[in-house]
């Protein structure tokens, strides 16, 4: 230990206290959120972040939730700042704004915040972001397949105000009330937001009565510099490198032939980080668009997994990488009236092969590739009676990538967080579904020294008439489950329709609002992670007890791993030492 | 089943009762005297390979025989310690057909939301060991495929070949029919008697099967060791005559008989921590504080609980080791805070971090002298003078406060003002320390405030004003022989069964009849174990509460329910439960809607049958109290007093009183009484210390 402390500008005592004090009063908004929310997106799929920042907008703490979220607060307080100015703000006020071109994300997402006050002054921010059930627009449930247009997918909020200094804004409220197709959640959850602002408010209002603002704010500022340092230095400790990364999408969800493509060089140079989006398709016409301040916290969120895995964000995350966008609106940087809903893959995408393209030389913090987003709707056709409604909406977890040390973990793909599965016990007394399965998929995992995680099979029975179902996923033909080091790529995931005639079905492509008969069995196959090292190297033992644990067939541990196996008269496992050793001696 | 023996009162001794408690580095006996309300201390030396032996030497020292003990309980960490450290059975496992995974699968989150390298706990079970059988029941108990018996045989036979010791089994929806996970039990006792079972709806009645199925396997991997260990304990105590059977601490803080204890050790997972709860609600009753926070100071570890309105708060689930249990414990909150807890400047944030790494008991903090290099909270507190180096652990051990300032230098700098450090370490973990109990306090819309604290454990005297102080809390108390506290409170639990099912409802008159009848039979069931350790009917009292929520949220409270509120007129306990949950929802979360709709999601029953309840009285010797030493202490920057006095804690009588700054001392604690706060004891044996707010 070589640190010592020399001239820090505060006291080092109370910057402890203060950032503690930060932390904890965002883990307790998140709290607030998650128990009063009415939505099963927020409290069981965890689809919000939450945050505070300082008075410009510059990230104070964050809590366990979406890291592009927390990543896009800062640009939601920073574009209301530009709208009202700093002066707009008045005690009490409770804003909204959910525009991909103010903060970056799709319209469902909405962010609710409030100016914080002590003694009149404007000190902080507190806000969350959560996925609204709806937000009125052509489809329900806030995700549209295929629009052209963001006038189609919602009613657009640009940091109007719910309450203005303290007093509810009985216009707007009434507004949104007419406007969605279920205004009890709805509303349910925007309270529920304004409690978690209210709440950070509280925390950040006693810390300022017991510390004074001044030291509040300087302390805070000394930790983001501090916090930048150690990034710096950790990105100078990295090997200098330029790298071009790539991936195509399946399609912008309008035009099947159309396969756009992201495109980034990332570049580490002394203790810079950089991120060039130039060479990216142009903005698309199908919803695959994402706005630049979410497809900024998407790399951010691979940078921060990078230089300081552990621990909550601030500002310095966001601002350690130096982007360069391209010069004409892109599929990256759109402008309105661009449709942005489905942004959520091109998200996953810059995630997953950013962090991959370091995975080689940070091999202590990151991971082969991970599968891309799935999710699986089954819901009432709209004309079926409010009463006797139902949406079942989940993301379903795939496989992530193996690392030295591990295989990869089967889990919610890298852009959701903190997010869980729904229990079966659960699904089936909320909903008309019997789960006919819930199982890993090991032919889904990426081979390797370190196997990826596997992806799973999710089969769900349909049991109402009338019932649609939904599905979301992409690149099954560019993975971004990548291995590493050698090891091999994870499986595309993929949709299996049974139907009671007997027939069957596959899907690589999303659907839309698709009608299936009574007694049809969705199944989700969702995607395995890549491998890291090559198979040849796992060990002989661990290929044996893939054999044993039906990870893995005797043809694979052979044609795969270059293991020889036998089964003993005891049905025991016995391998070939000397044809095992033959056949690695290959590679 | 064994049954309860009661020991008819014996005239010739007063009854006695003994609690151990065995914890990581120390097994603790607490001997009470019921007729005297004294009690005896002792420490024996633990170590993991000898417990039995080391449980057994404790009891020779003891000023009693173990003959004239009347009632002998124990907790332990034996189990957590087995679970945390993986040394458990080899476990099979039996579930429905299609859900073999579920246990690997798990849930799917990452809390460490940036950390690509995240991973969820390994399965106890690898896959080669988890095993289907054909069977399915819907979410109405209803048999969607019956129990194919034929396929357990031919699946339990082929895990017993790959050498299983124990069998868990847990199907989908057994909480509402459990009658295949029973049957499937039978055969696989009929067939492998020498194999122990858990059944899943035996130990959770609760839906959301990872979950239980957790349970259910912690349960499997820790019983064939459990039992063997809770089978010697209760030889070593037959050898030396002890007449009634072992009253063993369970994670709810109630007590069960050793051999129901043998076949749930899930439900020991949380006894260690327990006793001290389950004495500060004891006390309560005495003190007639209503709201306590209860601190548990250890060398490693700040645990944390809360009695609130004179009830323990309870939680519903626990996770240890990232594995999760369902089942009823004491809702503890522990952070890595105490004296071992390592000073450093934390590179990300420039800042002075405290913990949770600790310097453990070896090498310890550098002032032990076992080559510990990094400042501790011991230390700082050994710098300060808040520690006498003399006098540490009853003079067992001398400090070095020589090496204690040298390992601040090394780590702040060698011009560091060493003092001024050492303040802020301390300052920095009695914020830590206050903010796990802002967890269990303002995190749940309580405010600390109105709660006095109950602050114990071998640390629970040094930090309690401190922590009190920045929590605005004026009344702490820290009980007699503090370090063993918890064992005390061991001595006052009661025997309890609880039970509880899931069974989704509206709360509605229709639905509401149906509720009163599952209350009742989960009343017989709990009634029914009780019997079976030997209590009379009449002897039990009962408890009911339901899980409820708004129609449309996730998140249940546990709502109490008035067991004369259930004999009333239907639309009145309608009215009562909904105004009970509706007012706990405003309370935790701020609002909550009294018109909403309301569902009920569990229902839970009680029955216990009260422990007689012994007080303790103070020692004193009677002398006119008079300082044993003095010295200086810094209570923080520019705030050194020289000449603080230090009493002996049997010294101070009854409601004398002592001003702080003051030391008081008692073999294996030490209290600080800081400035501005004054100590006393209560007619209970408590040094009671308030803050005066008008010397500030």
């Amino acid at each position: 230990m070589n640190t010592t402390i020399t001239h820090a500008p505060v006291d080092i005592v109370n910057a402890e206290i203060i950032k503690n004090a930060l932390q904890s009063a965002a883990l307790e908004m998140n709290k607030t959120l998650i128990r009063s929310a009415y939505n099963p997106l927020i409290f069981d799929v965890k689809d919000f972040g939450v945050g505070v920042a300082g008075a410009s907008g510059e990230l104070w703490s964050d809590a366990p939730g979406l890291p592009v979220f927390t990543g896009v607060l800062p640009a939601s307080f920073r574009t209301g700042i530009a709208k009202h100015g700093i002066e707009g703000f008045r005690d009490g006020d409770v804003l909204v704004v959910n525009s991909p071109f103010e903060n970056g994300t799709h319209i469902s997402d909405t962010a609710v915040y409030m100016p914080v006050f002590f003694q009149g002054e404007l000190v902080a921010f507190t806000g969350s972001m959560a996925h609204w059930a709806d937000v009125s627009g052509m489809s329900p449930g806030g995700w549209t397949v295929d629009s052209t247009s963001i006038y189609q997918e919602g009613i657009r909020f640009t940091h109007q105000r719910l309450y203005a200094a303290g007093v509810p804004n009985d216009d707007i409220l009434d507004l949104i009330r007419e406007n969605m197709r279920v205004p009890e959640i709805v509303m349910g959850d925007m309270y529920a937001q304004i409690a978690t602002c209210r709440t950070g408010a509280a925390r950040i209002k006693s810390l300022c009565e017991k510390y004074g603002v001044d030291q509040v704010r300087d302390v805070m500022t000394f930790i983001i510099s501090q916090t930048e340092k150690a990034l710096r230095k950790e990105i100078s400790d990295l090997p200098d490198m330029t790298r071009e990364v790539e991936v195509r999408l399946d399609t912008d969800g309008v035009d099947p032939e159309y396969k756009p493509l992201l495109r980034a060089q990332v570049k580490i140079e002394g203790d810079r980080i950089g991120v060039s989006f130039e060479g990216s398709s142009g903005v698309a016409t199908g919803p695959i668009n994402a706005g630049s301040d979410a497809a900024a916290a998407a790399v951010a969120q691979a940078v921060k997994g990078l230089l300081d895995p552990i621990g909550p964000a601030n500002q310095a995350h966001l601002d350690i990488i130096d982007y360069t966008w391209p010069e004409e609106p892109s599929i990256v940087s759109p402008v309105s009236p661009a449709p942005c809903d489905s942004y959520g893959y091109v998200l996953t995408a810059l995630t997953e092969i950013i962090q991959h393209s370091f995975a080689e030389i940070a091999p202590h913090r990151l991971r082969a590739g991970g599968y891309q987003m799935v999710s699986t709707y089954v819901m009432s056709s709209p004309k079926v009676p409010e009463s006797k409604s139902y949406v079942f909406a989940e993301p379903v977890q795939g496989g992530l990538g193996a690392f030295p040390g591990s295989d990869g973990a089967c889990q919610m793909f890298a852009a959701d967080g903190d997010a869980s599965n729904t229990p079966i016990e659960v699904i089936e007394m909320r909903y008309p579904i019997l789960v006919k399965q819930f199982s890993l998929n090991p032919k889904s995992a990426g081979a390797g020294e370190h196997r990826g995680g596997m992806g799973v099979i999710r089969e769900l029975e349909v049991l109402e008439e009338d019932s649609l179902i939904k599905t979301a996923s992409e690149n099954y033909y560019d993975t971004i489950s990548r291995g590493a080091a050698g090891g091999h790529s994870g499986e595309p995931s993929q949709i299996e329709l049974f139907f009671p005639d007997g027939s069957s079905e596959i899907h690589v492509e999303r659907l839309s609002d698709t009608p299936v008969p009574v007694g049809t069995i969705v199944s989700t196959n969702t995607g395995g992670g890549g491998g890291y090292g090559h198979p040849f190297k796992r060990p002989v033992e661990r290929v044996v007890q893939d054999i044993k644990d039906d990870y893995i067939t005797i043809e694979e541990a052979r044609n795969t791993y270059g293991v020889i196996v036998k089964i003993g008269s005891k049905l025991d496992f016995i391998v070939d030492e000397a044809g095992t050793q033959q056949l690695r001696s290959t590679f | 089943m064994n049954k309860v023996v009661f020991v008819e009162q014996d005239s010739t001794h007063n009854n006695k009762r003994l609690a151990v408690d065995i914890g990581g580095t120390f097994i603790d006996y607490i001997v009470l005297d019921e007729g005297t309300g004294e009690i005896h201390l002792d420490k024996q030396p633990a170590s993991a390979n000898n417990l039995v032996a080391e449980f057994n030497a404790g009891l020779d020292r003891l000023p009693v025989p173990t003959e004239q003990i009347d009632t002998l309980v124990h907790g332990t960490t034996v189990a957590v310690n087995a679970l945390v450290q993986g040394k458990g059975a080899t476990v099979g496992l039996l579930t429905t057909d299609g859900f073999r995974d579920v246990l690997e699968i798990q849930r799917g989150g990452r809390p460490e939301v940036y950390n690509f390298q995240y991973l969820p706990a390994t399965p106890l079970v690898p896959r080669y060991l988890r095993q289907t059988v054909q069977e399915r029941m819907s979410a109405r108990g209803e048999a969607l495929t019956e129990l194919d018996t034929d396929d357990v045989i031919s699946k339990v036979d082929h895990l017993v070949e790959q050498g299983v010791e124990a069998i868990a089994i847990c199907f989908l929806h057994s909480y509402a029919n459990p009658s295949h996970e029973q049957r499937a039990a039978e055969i696989v006792l009929e067939r492998h008697p020498e194999l122990t079972v858990s059944v899943s709806s035996d130990l959770v009645r609760e839906w959301r099967e990872f979950e239980r199925s957790s349970t259910t396997v912690i349960n499997s991997y820790l019983q064939p060791n459990f039992q063997d260990y809770a089978g010697n304990i209760e030889q070593v105590v037959r050898d030396r005559k002890y007449r009634n059977e072992i009253a063993f601490m369970r994670s709810n803080g109630g007590v069960m008989p050793i051999s129901e204890a043998s076949s749930k050790p899930v439900e020991t997972l949380g006894s260690g921590p327990a006793g001290g709860v389950i004495g500060a609600h004891a006390l309560m009753e005495e003190t007639g504080y209503k709201n306590i926070v209860c601190a548990d100071v250890g060398g490693t570890t700040y645990d944390v609980a809360l009695i609130h309105d004179g009830e323990i708060v309870e939680r519903t689930d626990t996770i240890i080791g990232g594995r999760p249990i369902t089942g009823t414990a004491i809702d503890i909150v522990s952070v890595g805070a105490g004296g071992g807890s390592i000073a450093q400047i934390d590179e990300v944030s420039g800042s002075l971090r405290v913990g949770p790494e600790s310097a453990g008991a070896y090498p310890g903090p550098a002032c032990f002298g076992r080559g510990g290099e990094r400042p501790t909270v011991t230390d700082s507190q050994v710098i300060l003078g808040l520690l006498d180096p003399a006098r540490f652990l009853g003079s067992r051990m001398t400090l070095d406060k020589g090496l204690a300032e040298a390992a601040v230098r090394r780590t702040f700098g060698e011009n560091v003002d060493v003092e001024r450090i050492a303040n802020g370490i301390i300052t920095i973990a009695q914020t830590n320390m206050a903010n796990a109990i802002r967890v269990i306090t303002t995190q749940r819309g309580l405010d600390p405030r109105e709660f006095a604290m109950l602050s114990f454990g071998g640390g629970g005297g040094l930090f309690a004003c401190g922590v009190a102080e920045e929590l605005g809390i004026k009344t702490v108390l820290v009980p007699q022989s503090a370090a063993g506290f918890s064992a005390w409170g061991m001595l006052m639990a009661d025997y309890r069964e609880d039970q509880s099912r899931t069974a989704l409802r509206d709360l509605n008159s229709e639905s509401i009849a149906s509720m009163i009848e599952d209350f009742g039979t989960l009343a017989q069931e709990a009634t029914r174990q009780l019997l079976t350790y030997g209590f009379q009917e009449q002897d039990i009292q009962y408890r009911f509460s339901a899980d409820i929520r708004f129609k449309g949220q996730d998140h249940t409270i546990t709502t109490p329910v008035e067991e004369t509120a259930l004999s009333s007129d239907l639309e009145v306990l309608i009215a009562a439960m909904s105004s009970e949950f509706v007012r706990r929802h405003r309370q935790l979360y701020g609002h909550g809607d009294e018109h909403s709709e309301l569902q009920i999601v569990t229902v839970r029953a009680r029955a216990v049958v009260p422990s007689s309840r012994v007080l303790t009285k103070p020692k004193q010797s009677g002398e006119a109290l008079s300082p044993v030493d003095a010295r200086s202490i810094s209570f923080g920057t520019n705030e050194r007093f020289d000449d603080v006095p230090v009493y002996e804690r049997h010294d101070i009588a009854v409601n004398q009183l002592v001003s702080g700054p003051a030391v008081v001392d008692e073999w294996t604690t030490t209290v600080i009484v800081p400035p501005r706060w004054a100590a006393t004891i209560d007619k209970l044996g408590n040094l009671v210390m308030t803050f005066n707010e008008e010397d500030k």
